[in-house]
Formats: C-alpha cells, structure tokens, sequence
C-alpha cells in the first residue's frame, strides 16, 4: 500500500470521539499532486479525518504516514512544525478579521521566519494567482464568500506545501463561486504539483470531475474509486 | 530570526491598536488596583512610622537610693546604661529635678520646703528590639535588684493598651493589604482573560497555520506586561493628583516625602509589570494546550 510517491497514507485507521462517532478503519492513499475528495453527509467523519492528518485528532488505531513517518511517533513538540508542511482551507475560512489581505496570506511565513522581501515577493504573487491581487488592502469583512475563500487559498499556498487539506471550502458559497472555487484548487494543483485532500458533502458538485474519491457514512469508508 | 522577533513584537502592540477598548478596561482595572494598593501601602507607612514616634518614647524611670552619693548614683547610671537592652539615658541630678519640679508644678520645691529631697534618677530609653510590654516588665524587674537603685517607674497601663492597639492595627493591616493584592490580580487576570477570550479565534488560527505555544504566547505576555505598566502610570498620575491635594488642604499634617513616593512608583512599576504577566499567563494558559 505504501509506495514511495504517497504524500498521505491512511492504514485502518480509527478515530473515536468520547460519544462514540468518530472515524473506522479508515485506508487509502494520496500521491504527490493527487486531487482526491472525501464525500459524505454531515458526520460522516470527513472533517475526522483531515484533522487528524494536521494531528488535531488524536488516533486509537492504526497508522497514519505523512511524507513517509508515522505521526503516530511524532512528539507534541513537533506538531507546528508539521503543521507548518501542510496548507489548510476551512468552510468558514479561518482569516483574521483585523488584518488586511496581505497581512493575512503573509501570516504562515512570518510564523516561519521569512525575511520581510521573501514575504512581500511570494504573497504579491499567490494574490495575483488567486486573482485577488487589488484587494490586498482590503479587510476580509469587505469580501465576498468567494473572494474570502481565494484568500484562504492563497494562504494555504504560499508556503509551498506538498499537501493541501480543504474542509468543506465550498461550504458557503452559492454553486457558481463553489465550481470557480474547485476550478482554481484544480489549476493551481496542476500548475504547482500540489496533492489536495478536499472534503465535500455536495456529490454533484464533483460528480463531472473525474477525480478519485472516497465516500463514507457514519464514519466507515464505503467508496474509493473514480 | 529577526524577521520573527520584529513580527512577535509588532503583534504585542496589535492588541491597542485592534482591540483597543478590552485594551483600555485592562489597563483602567490594573490602574485602580495599584492605586487602591499604593494608598493602603501608604497608609501602612504611615502607621509604621506613628507607631514608631510612640514606641521610640518607651522610656524607664530609675530613682536611685537616698543615701547614694553624686558620684555612686553617677556609676549606678553607667552600669545600666551597659545594658543591651538600652539604647540611651539621660541622668537628672538634684539640680535638673527640681528644675522638673518648678516646670510641671509652676513652684520652687526648695522654697516650699526649705530643702530639695528629689533623689538622683536617669531616665533609660529602651532598645528598639525590647519596646514591648513584656520586655519592659523583665528589664525593670532585672534593673530593680541592682544594688542602689531604690525604685523603677514606667507607664505600664498605657503602654500595654497602646501596644495592644498597635498589634490589632498590624493585624488588620496585614489582612486587608493579602486581600487587595489577591482581589487585584483576580480582577486583573479576569479582565485580560476576557481580552483574550475575545481573540481565541485568532489563537486557535495561529496554532492551525503551526505556530509553536511559545510564539503565540510571547505577544500576549509582552502585551500583558505594557498593559500593567500603562495601568501603573494611570495609577501613579492620580497619586501624584491626590499626593498634591492632600499637601494643599492638610499641610502640615500630611507631608509625604519623596522617599516614600519613590518607593511607591517604583511599586507600582514592578506590580503593574507583575500583574500584567500573572494575569495574560493565566488567560494565554486556558487556550493553548
């Protein structure tokens, strides 16, 4: 199962809450600048599992491999520092409210130490890749679902992660902004190589894709296949 | 690394700029508690130093015998006055009684009687260490078997009650100063607390994007600390206001020198830096695991 091209690898895994619902025997695999959706209902375990990569879950079973190592041996200490890999977007987007766009999209490389010409030459670019370039002044409370989501993107990019983890980006948005929103994650996985692990309860908004995807309910994996 | 530690300080001062209102409340609360700390400080000071002006006169009157000469009651005197427990002493001759005499009674005692009977005495003052009741009941008992002293007077009732006041004083003193300090670090700590409860979401986004606990926390204490010491100039300006108000209406009954009022800043200074630490850390601790 484990080949050496896998960003991701998920081996019967489980993740139980104290109520009891959580993730079962979860398995599957993402290689490097694979676009694979998890799909489900509401409590369907999606969210368990992208969290549970970023180690905000704790696992009871099984073994989770990132990049090759085992996060179950990773000590609490080393945490950020594997969160600072990964790029994350979020339903309701996780952006500061009282910085600007740019300060926003700059903010996981001032966490890791970039000087201050890095960080403007990067940021500038991911804002112009997102298309959301002119707004860099402008305080999210000004955007759009859409345009907040482009953000979160960027943000999630600009430290050139091997891996992305959306949950539910397109939660929010009416379907038009959803499927530009997809549009983009698809381009900029393409152009940038970038594997992305998206979660989604809205089957046919992936349906026309052609992307693997991996179905669950109630926390079991029923589906992993195109 | 630089560019790390200017942002971590650029964050420290976000909060006045961002958030200036929970900002402000944090700085009024720790403000009022230093002042209501530095009056009742105060107050403790001046306490001490009344309480002082009163026990520094504890003083022991030792007459000596009538038979005594000039020159033994002189030696009677020297031999006391190598006592450890006094500090001081002052002989009263014949002369120096009556001299007593006429200034309490307004009458020559050798015109009343033709001759002066006062006996040679000293006056002792007691050692700061033994100013109590108790010692003053050992020493007098232990100077009263030296040969040639006759009889030993001090105002016993007075000093014991003024004593007794003196401790209850300390007493309530001590317990009402623990209760301010401890009220005011609760009151302070909970009003950073909600300060901070009102960027948890900013905290929690910070630790998704991998910041380490000590880079989020850093910020918040430096922040913490700037507030203390912004509520200990708040809290300094109006004992500078009250300190001059105070002189202007009671002088000279109330004179507070700048000794004391050093002391008092530099107090307000080091608690305000104190609770402004004490209280972010205990917020900071409730969201970061």
């Amino acid at each position: 199962m484990n080949s050496q091209n896998d960003i991701i690898v998920f081996d019967n895994v489980s993740a139980v809450y104290k109520d009891g619902v959580g993730i079962f025997d979860i398995s599957f695999n993402l290689k490097e600048g694979e676009f694979v959706f998890l799909m489900g209902p509401t409590g369907s375990g999606k969210s368990t599992i992208l969290r549970s990569v970023y180690m905000d879950v704790s696992t009871n079973q099984g073994r989770i491999l990132y990049n090759g190592k085992n996060l179950s041996n990773l000590k609490k200490r080393q945490i950020p520092k594997l969160r600072r890999g990964i790029g994350m977007i979020f339903q309701d987007y996780k952006l500061l409210e009282d910085r600007t766009v740019y300060d926003n999209v700059a903010l996981p490389l001032q966490i890791s130490g970039c000087n201050s010409s890095i960080i403007r030459d990067k940021v500038s670019q991911m804002l112009e890749k997102v298309g959301i370039d002119k707004k860099y002044k402008s305080l999210p409370s000004k955007l759009s679902g859409g345009e907040r989501q482009r953000v979160s993107i960027a943000r999630a990019l600009v430290k050139s992660p091997n891996l992305i983890l959306a949950d539910e980006p397109t939660g929010n948005l009416d379907p038009v902004v959803a499927d530009e929103i997809i549009d983009l994650l698809e381009e900029l996985s393409n152009s940038i190589g970038t594997a992305i692990l998206m979660s989604t309860h809205n089957f046919p908004l992936i349906r026309p894709r052609k992307k693997r995807y991996i179905e669950l309910d109630q926390g079991k994996q029923i589906i992993n296949d195109i | 690394m630089i560019s790390k530690i200017k942002f971590i300080f650029v964050e420290s001062f976000r909060g006045f700029y961002y958030a200036w209102t929970p900002a402000l409340l944090s700085c009024v609360t720790t403000g009022i508690s230093l002042f209501v700390i530095s009056v009742s400080f105060y107050s403790y000071i001046l306490f001490i130093n009344y309480s002082d002006s009163f026990t520094n006169n504890y003083e022991l009157d030792v007459f000596f015998e009538d038979s005594l000469s000039l020159e033994s009651a002189r030696e009677v005197y020297r031999e006391i006055l190598l006592h450890s427990t006094i500090s001081s002493g002052e002989f009263v001759d014949k002369e120096k009684s009556s001299e007593k005499f006429r200034n309490y009674f307004n009458s020559d005692i050798e015109t009343l009687l033709g001759e002066n009977p006062l006996p040679y005495s000293a006056q002792f003052y007691i050692h700061e260490t033994n100013r109590t009741p108790d010692s003053l009941l050992v020493i007098s008992s232990r100077l009263s078997n030296i040969k040639g002293v006759s009889s030993i007077q001090y105002d016993k009732e007075i000093l014991i009650r003024i004593h007794s006041i003196l401790n209850k004083a300390m007493t309530a003193f001590s317990i009402i100063g623990i209760a301010i300090v401890a009220i005011s670090i609760i009151l302070v700590s909970n009003t950073t607390r909600l300060m901070i409860h009102s960027k948890r979401d900013s905290i929690q986004i910070f630790s998704l994007l991998g910041a380490t606990n000590l880079f989020i926390r850093i910020p918040f204490l430096i922040e913490g600390i700037l507030q203390g010491l912004i509520g200990s100039f708040i809290s300094i300006i109006s004992l500078l206001i009250l300190r001059n108000t105070l002189e202007y209406i009671f002088i000279p009954l109330v004179v507070i020198n700048d000794y004391n009022f050093q002391l008092i800043i530099i107090l307000n200074l080091s608690l305000g830096a104190i609770f402004g630490l004490i209280g972010s850390k205990r917020a900071i601790s409730k969201y970061l695991s």
